[in-house]
Formats: structure tokens, C-alpha cells, sequence
């Protein structure tokens, strides 16, 4: 037996005053007020004199307080319950995103959410539908059926949490897939804690939505980011911590040289702040691996993992007769060894070199074009084989085409160039920033034969492009595409695209993850000089190192190591998520009510009635 | 749909007025009016994701907050390019950054606030109405907390201001309790987001609202207290031989009003108030007093506007 209108049990009030009616005097007229508070202080001295009178035994009293009794169990609605099975459509989305491994709900929230999915299967009718749906970065459905019960419990058993966000308007577009163009019968569950990638607009569903909220705890310390910056006396690794609670929390952090304890700290964290906290890095080390302790119910952001040192170095030769703007440009790449020469020191051998992945010629042509390797020319001379010809005025320089990648951040709003060598002529490549007097910056891929290359033909000293911060970004872009790295050097996000660039030249490429699995994602020279070089790997669904093995045609394997690491995020459970349905029940209610009302109602109208005639008969 | 209307082009974005609006006094002139306010916060905020107000972390808005020196790895787009063409060091810009608040409407849904015959109950939660949409319409979250003797109600938070009517709903529904129990405030003060809690009600309680007060600043809220009294409460009328009866309590006194019986429930009154607002200071919140008889516009306009609650 329960009882559906708790709330009703205020009305027991009327009991109360029922019988005060029979033993409070009346002695003047009541007036209703919002609250005596401030009418208090007057009768502090003056209390009323003897309110009450000696209640005496009365069955229109008895009945009364009886008939009041059954009115206020009729209000309260006692019902028995009884069970009732799913019918129609039911699909049921599991959040497996990074916040649902919090363990404030034993073992887990994930766990916690594969529970309730499985006590929604074993309420499955014998001929009502139910579709599985895992929500993690790339949503899927796990497991479809009609009235069998076996393989969504098995999709279940199969499942595990990932370490990316859960992306909540795929799974949607799945669920309204999943519903097939008659929604009617179909309603939506979703097993969440409601962090998921921010819905563009609310939502609204053609069927009923039911959001099972899981969670309780809002507590959480990460790690938020690991970077190894290099410096005088060696490296340091900068690790960011984060409180993302609403209590300040003390922490110890250790920090890991290769897999190995090198050093600990403790740190305070006020609630809702972060900190900074540096260590030395042991020389030699190839990663670091920062951790928090003690472990809070988020394990998956308490560490992160950075490489001590780009896996492999990108060496540049600037030749340049002395430009300090563009050398520093070129070396705020991490990963660039800059080396500078004069053009006179220039040898026509240097242009087939195997030592540099990048040549920069600032106001100077090499007689001999490099046939390997990238190159970027800076503010050429007249030159027959890059078409650049005599001083040009450009002025105000454009963007050729809308959203070029190269060309992203680059503000040339406020550019001025009053002297570029004239492109006019060239065929060189495609213009990616022109003027009123012809291009500016010409850019080619690379083909057989023909390595990338790139012309900025602005003369940097007649010009304000480098004491812009467009210069800087421009130069970093064009240095990126003419050499980019084989793995990025920066930590990536769960979940997300990879771009790894091992070279024309490399024969095959592998990547063993965090766990010891591999994966070779492109075996044959063939596949990788078809794809330009690079590989689109998308597997990194786990946090932690994984390392890049680059098979070349000739000489050595290169070895590299890409860090995946959680960026951490408040574990906070959502009261909402922005998702509305039709108006109906969700579910057929988890228990059928028998009401007891009716009955009590009815005897409530018995003493009603018995109360009539007893006091009919006392008058 | 019946009793609803909707602003037309050239108005407030489109939100559709349905009856809980209508209940709330909330007008279509009324938004226009709201679309030119806005509700202030006093400290930045830490929000959930990017919003208009001035947040205590870094981020990408266009105030320039400090510099440090640039590393390998920074974000080339904020170097300052021309501080390294005069001083020859990299630097780097940090930002001020901007983020959303949510603002938590706590009405008091107890029987002294349903009491007035005059209405001081419809305006608390017009206001509260009014003060959501604000919010809403400022990039904020909003939500809103009925509370009597527990939490009788709640609904939010919610992002936008097309989810207006939602909490406009859910505040016009708002059940009744019976007595206010400040520890039901207290108790749900960490229920919501932090960031700003406007508290509705007649603060006609035995204990000043203490504990809930310390509760919603550890939660991290700014707090503002907005007490809604009756015509009748500011000047009674009652006069005569009478026993009053107390709405929440039950409880009742029985007095002989006359001028200076009227005089002494002035002071008792003044003092309460001077209690508050003493109380709202030295826990870092603000008290105002409206005036429960008033409409809506002249309310929201003519005293949370002097007072600063809104601008």
C-alpha cells in the first residue's frame, strides 16, 4: 500500500481544529491576518484571560473528527500497487560518456544507468520493440529487437564507458531514426547525468521523453592540461589544476618521468578556482604523467600525459640576410630547429639536402629550386622560374577565398604593403591573399617532382604586415602546411580526428594505444602517397599516450607519441537537458494504482449522514 | 490558442503569452519594457558556459584582463605582436572572461504570502516572472524554487528566453505550503546553479532568515532579498475589539486597537525591517521592500529600478 498525495496530510489540520471548536471560547471576532508577528509586542503584558474550556465527551464531536479523518485518507489517495509491462517502442539511450565513470553513485553512474536499462529489457512485452542506444562521442545503436530480451542484454553486457563527451543531438537524430516515420507508441528514456555536448537549440521530439537523472555528487578535481615548456636549466612541466566543485579541496600532485614517481606537491584549491604547478623534468625523460591525489569520484580527468619534447624536431634553414621579425616568427613553432644563413653562404648542393624539412628564402631565389623539400619565398627578386617580377604598390590586401585554412585568425584588415614583387605573371600556384595590383601570397601543393611551396611577395621592410599579429599566425599557418608535423605536438580531446603526417616517403604507419592495442592504419607506400602523406586516425576514444610508429622506405623507423587527455569538466548532474517530448506517459507507469478513495469517500458520506440524524435527534 | 498572444515583428523576440503570464500580470508592453533592463550582479561570476556577465576566469571576451609570457604551445592569435616590436619579449594576452550566471527565483509560497486579499502574493510572483525573463533574455539560466515549510515546487534551469514560459507555468502553479521554514532554503541552496537568488517574500517569521542567508552565499549565490508586503500589512485598517488570527500558525492574540495600538505595531514593524536589512548587509546581500499593491510595471520600475536590483 502507498499513498499518492503525501501532501494531503496538511488537510489533518481541520482534525485539530474541529476539536479546538469544542474547547476554544469565543470571545471576540477573528480576523485572518498574514501574521501576528508585529502584532505580538502589544499583548506581551495582556494575555487573553482563560481561553479554554473543559472539553467534554460528544459523538457529534466523535463523528465529526471521524468523518474529517476519512475525508483527509480519501485526499491522501492510499492505493495498492501491481506491476505492468513496456508495450509499443522503447528506445533507450545509455549515456557511456567520460562523467558517467563518477562513482558517486556505487559502483558508477555508468553502471547505475546499465541497471535501470536492464530492469527497463526485463519489463519488455512479447511484442513491443526496444532500441538500444549508446551516447558517448560518436552515438550508435547497440542493439534493436522485437519482444527478445537476450540481445539487448548482451549489447549491454558488451558496453563500456568511453572517455570523450557525449554527443546528445546525434543520439537524438539516431533515436528519431530509430522511431521510423510513426512515432506514435514510441517514447524515449535517457540514462544520463545530463553533461553532454551543448543541444544547438532545444529540442523538441515527436514522441514522449523521459530523462533519468544519475548522479548526485557536484565535487571533482582535474587535471585540466600538461605542458612541457623547455627553458634555461632544462624542461618544466605545467600542469593545470582545476576545482570544479563547490568546496575547496587540498590535493597532492605527483608528477611521473616515464612511469616513474620524480616528483610530488601539494596544492589547495579554492572551489570553482584553478592552479597553476610547475615541476623539473628529469633530464632525458621522454613523457611526463601528472596525477591527483587523493582519487575523487572522477578518476578519468585526475591525470594527464604530455611529451617531454616534440617526438621528432622539424629543422627550417632561414636564408636571410637578417629579418628578426620572420625569424621569430618561424621559431614560435615548438617543434621548429631553426637554423640561419646568410644568401651568400648559399651552396647549390644545400637544395637536395636531407638535413631540413623546410627551406625559408627571405629576399633571396637559390639558383636551383629544391626538388625535395618545401620551400617559402620571402620578398623574391625578378625570377624566371617563381614568374615574380619588379616592385609592385598593393596596398590593402584580400583573402581570395572565404575560409581559406591558411589564412584563419589572420586579420589583414589593417595590412598595409606599400612594395611586393609583382606575381602578376605567375603560375607558380593558387593566390591565397591578392590586391588591386595582382597576388600577394601564391601557395602549391605538393606533386611528383615538386615539393610544396609557397611566395609571400611582400618585402617585409616596406611594408606593416609584420608588426601586425596577422604575421605571426601567417607565418605559423604557411610553416604548418609546408612541414607539418608527423604527430601533433599539443594534447587532443577524446574522441576527436587526428591528423598524422608521416610523409610521402613512409612505407607504413602504426599506433599502439594506451592499452597495448595496435592498429596499422596504412600499410603500403601506395596508400600513404595516394592520401598526400597523411592519415586521419580517429580511435582515441582512451586517454592516455599513444605512440605513432612511422615504417620509412628507406632508413630508420620514427617514433613519436601523441598525448589524448581529458579536459576535464564539472560532474554537476543536469536537473534538464533541454529535450522536450509530446505531452503523455512515458512509460506505462512503473506500477498500476487500485485507489482506495472511492471507498473512503463513500464511508465519509455514511457518518455525514449518521451525524445528521444524531444531531437531529439530541435537538 | 486561447488567452494567448504573441509579440509581433518589430517587438520583443517572440515569446508566446499563455494563461500563466496573464496570471502573473506579465504583459507584452511589460517585455518591452524588460528588453530594455538588465539585472546586474555585483562580483563576477563563474558560470557554465559563455554569457554577457564578467566572469572570474579568463577567457575570450574583448576586455583586456593581464599578460603573461608566452610559452611554446600558447595560442599564437593572442601574442602581442606589437609589445614584441617594442620591448622584444612574447607576451601574451589574457582576456577577461564572460560567462552566464543563473538566477534562482526562491518564492515564498506560504499562507501568509496567500493571505492578501489585496494580492501581494501575485506580485511576488509577477516579479519573479518579470525578473527570469530578464535573466533570460541576458544569455543567463534562470530557475525557480517555491518554498513554504520545504521546497513546494521547482522548475529550471533553463536557457533562453523562448523557455520563459515554462517558469512562467511553474510559477504561477506554485502550490501553497503552510508555514515558511527558512530551513527549506537552506537545505535546497546548493539544488541550484550558483549565481544570483532572488528571494520573494514577506519575511513574516519568528526568525530572521539567517540560516537560509548563510546557505545561499556558501553556495556560492549573490543574493538579493525582495520583501513583498500588503497595502493591509504597511496600513492596517483593522480597528475595534478583535482576535487575529495568525495565517501560518494558526496561533491568535487577542487586542484593542486604536491609534496607538496602530503606532506601536509601526515600530514593531520598522524594527523587524531594520533586523533585515542588518542582517542582508552583513552577509553580503541586498533587502528591498516593495509595495504589494502596486501594478506590475510600477513595481518592477518605480522600486527594484531606485534600488538597483535591475537598470
Amino acid at each position: 500500500m502507498t499513498v499518492l498525495e503525501p501532501v494531503a496530510a496538511v488537510a489533518a489540520l481541520s482534525l485539530a481544529a474541529i476539536v479546538a471548536l469544542y474547547f476554544l471560547k469565543a470571545r471576540r471576532p477573528a480576523r485572518l491576518v498574514s501574521s501576528t508577528l508585529w502584532w505580538r509586542p502589544l499583548v506581551l503584558d495582556r494575555h487573553a484571560a482563560v481561553p479554554w474550556q473543559r472539553l467534554r465527551m460528544s459523538w457529534l464531536l466523535a463523528l465529526q473528527v471521524l468523518a474529517a479523518a476519512l475525508i483527509v485518507g480519501a485526499l491522501l489517495r492510499p492505493a495498492f500497487v501491481s506491476a505492468q509491462a513496456l508495450a509499443g517502442q522503447t528506445i533507450v539511450v545509455v549515456d557511456t560518456s567520460e562523467t558517467m565513470q563518477a562513482t558517486d553513485l556505487a559502483p558508477s553512474r555508468f553502471a547505475a544507468a546499465v541497471a535501470d536499462a536492464r530492469a527497463l529489457v526485463d519489463r519488455l512485452g512479447p511484442h513491443a520493440r526496444m532500441t538500444l542506444i549508446a551516447m558517448g562521442p560518436d552515438p550508435e545503436v547497440i542493439a534493436s529487437t522485437v519482444g527478445q530480451r537476450q540481445p539487448l542484454l548482451q549489447a549491454l553486457g558488451a558496453l563500456r564507458p568511453s572517455d570523450g563527451p557525449a554527443d546528445l543531438q546525434d543520439a537524438l537524430q539516431l533515436a528519431v531514426g530509430s522511431a521510423g516515420p510513426r512515432a506514435s507508441g514510441t517514447r524515449l528514456v535517457i540514462l544520463s547525468d545530463g553533461i553532454t555536448a551543448p543541444l544547438t537549440e532545444p529540442v523538441t521530439l515527436p514522441f514522449p521523453v523521459e530523462y533519468r537523472r544519475l548522479g548526485v555528487s557536484r565535487e571533482n578535481t582535474a587535471v585540466t592540461s600538461v605542458t612541457v615548456v623547455p627553458g634555461v636549466t632544462g624542461e618544466t612541466a605545467v600542469a593545470h589544476l582545476e576545482d570544479f566543485g563547490q568546496e575547496p579541496a587540498q590535493v597532492t600532485v605527483e608528477m611521473f618521468a616515464d612511469g616513474r614517481l620524480a616528483d610530488a606537491q601539494t596544492a589547495a584549491l579554492a572551489a570553482g578556482g584553478g592552479q597553476d604547478v610547475t615541476f623539473s623534468v628529469p633530464p632525458g625523460a621522454g613523457y611526463v604523467k601528472v596525477v591527483l591525489l587523493p582519487e575523487d569520484d572522477l578518476v578519468a580527468d585526475e591525470g594527464a600525459v604530455a611529451v617531454t619534447s616534440p617526438p621528432s624536431r622539424v629543422p627550417v634553414l632561414l636564408v636571410t640576410s637578417g629579418d628578426v621579425f620572420l625569424q621569430k616568427a618561424l621559431s614560435l613553432r615548438a617543434d621548429v630547429a631553426l637554423t640561419t644563413e646568410a644568401p651568400s653562404a648559399w651552396r647549390p648542393g644545400q637544395a637536395s639536402s636531407p638535413d631540413f624539412d623546410l627551406f625559408v628564402f627571405d629576399g633571396f631565389v637559390p639558383p636551383k629550386l629544391p626538388t625535395q623539400v618545401p620551400f617559402l619565398v620571402v620578398g623574391p627578386p625578378p625570377d624566371r622560374q617563381l614568374g615574380s617580377g619588379r616592385a609592385v604598390a598593393p596596398g590593402r590586401l584580400l583573402p581570395a577565398e572565404a575560409n581559406d585554412p591558411l589564412l584563419y585568425d589572420v586579420d589583414l584588415s589593417n595590412v598595409d604593403v606599400a612594395a611586393a614583387a609583382s606575381l602578376h605573371g605567375s603560375a607558380f600556384g593558387r593566390v591565397v591573399i591578392g590586391s588591386a595590383a595582382g597576388p600577394v601570397l601564391l601557395v602549391r601543393n605538393e606533386a611528383p617532382g615538386e615539393p610544396a611551396a609557397a611566395i609571400l611577395g611582400a618585402y617585409l621592410h616596406d611594408s606593416d604586415l609584420v608588426l601586425r599579429a596577422a604575421f605571426p599566425i601567417l607565418v605559423n599557418h604557411l610553416s604548418e602546411f609546408l612541414a607539418p608535423d608527423a604527430v601533433p605536438a599539443l594534447s587532443q580531446p577524446p574522441g576527436g580526428a587526428v591528423t598524422l603526417a608521416p610523409g610521402a616517403g613512409a612505407k607504413e604507419l602504426i599506433v599502439t594505444r594506451p592499452d597495448g592495442h595496435t592498429d596499422v592504419l596504412a600499410a603500403g607506400a601506395a596508400s600513404l602517397a595516394a592520401s598526400g602523406g597523411t592519415v586521419l586516425f580517429t580511435d582515441t576514444g582512451e586517454v592516455g599516450l599513444y605512440k605513432v610508429t612511422v615504417v620509412e622506405r628507406t632508413g630508420p623507423d620514427q617514433h613519436g607519441y601523441l598525448a589524448v587527455n581529458a579536459p576535464g569538466t564539472s560532474i554537476a548532474p543536469e536537473s534538464q537537458l533541454g529535450v522536450t517530448g509530446s505531452t503523455g506517459s512515458v512509460l506505462p507507469r512503473a506500477s498500476r494504482y487500485q485507489e482506495l478513495w472511492p471507498v473512503l469517500a463513500a464511508a465519509t458520506l455514511l457518518v455525514l449522514l449518521l451525524e445528521w440524524v444524531v444531531y437531529h435527534r439530541a435537538r | 490558442m486561447s488567452g494567448a498572444a504573441r509579440l509581433g515583428p518589430g517587438d520583443a523576440p517572440a515569446v508566446t503569452l499563455s494563461g500563466a503570464a496573464a496570471a502573473l500580470g506579465i504583459t507584452p508592453e511589460l517585455l518591452r519594457a524588460l528588453e530594455r533592463l538588465s539585472l546586474p550582479s555585483r562580483r563576477p561570476v563563474l558560470g557554465a558556459t559563455v554569457g554577457r556577465r564578467r566572469s572570474r576566469r579568463y577567457g575570450s571576451s574583448l576586455d583586456l584582463a593581464d599578460y603573461r609570457s608566452y610559452v611554446p604551445g600558447d595560442d599564437i592569435r593572442r601574442l602581442d605582436w606589437g609589445a614584441y616590436a617594442r620591448l622584444g619579449r612574447l607576451l601574451l594576452r589574457l582576456y577577461a572572461g564572460e560567462e552566464d550566471a543563473c538566477v534562482t527565483a526562491w518564492v515564498d509560497t506560504s499562507a501568509s504570502m496567500a493571505w492578501d486579499p489585496v494580492g501581494k502574493e501575485r506580485v511576488a510572483r509577477g516579479l519573479a516572472g518579470a525578473l527570469v525573463y530578464l535573466a533570460l533574455a541576458a544569455d543567463d539560466r534562470a530557475a525557480c524554487v517555491g518554498f513554504a515549510d520545504g521546497v513546494t515546487g521547482r522548475a529550471g534551469p533553463v536557457r533562453g528566453k523562448r523557455s520563459a514560459p515554462r517558469l512562467w507555468a511553474a510559477l504561477a502553479s506554485l502550490p501553497g505550503g503552510v508555514a515558511t521554514d527558512w530551513r527549506a532554503v537552506a537545505g535546497a541552496a546548493r539544488s541550484v546553479p550558483r549565481g544570483v537568488a532572488l528571494v520573494f517574500s514577506d519575511f513574516l517569521t519568528d526568525e530572521l532568515p539567517k540560516q537560509a542567508l548563510a546557505a545561499l552565499r556558501r553556495a556560492g549565490h549573490e543574493v538579493v532579498l525582495v520583501q513583498v508586503l500588503s497595502p493591509l500589512e504597511l496600513s492596517p485598517l483593522l480597528r475595534g475589539e478583535l482576535r487575529l488570527l495568525d495565517a501560518e500558525t494558526a496561533a491568535s492574540v487577542e487586542l484593542t486597537l486604536g491609534d496607538a495600538a496602530i503606532a506601536s505595531y509601526q515600530r514593531a514593524r520598522a524594527e523587524h525591517t531594520r533586523s533585515l536589512r542588518a542582517l542582508a548587509a552583513s552577509h553580503d546581500a541586498r533587502l528591498v521592500t516593495v509595495h504589494g499593491g502596486l501594478p506590475l510595471r510600477q513595481s518592477l520600475l518605480g522600486q527594484l529600478v531606485p534600488a538597483r536590483v535591475v537598470r
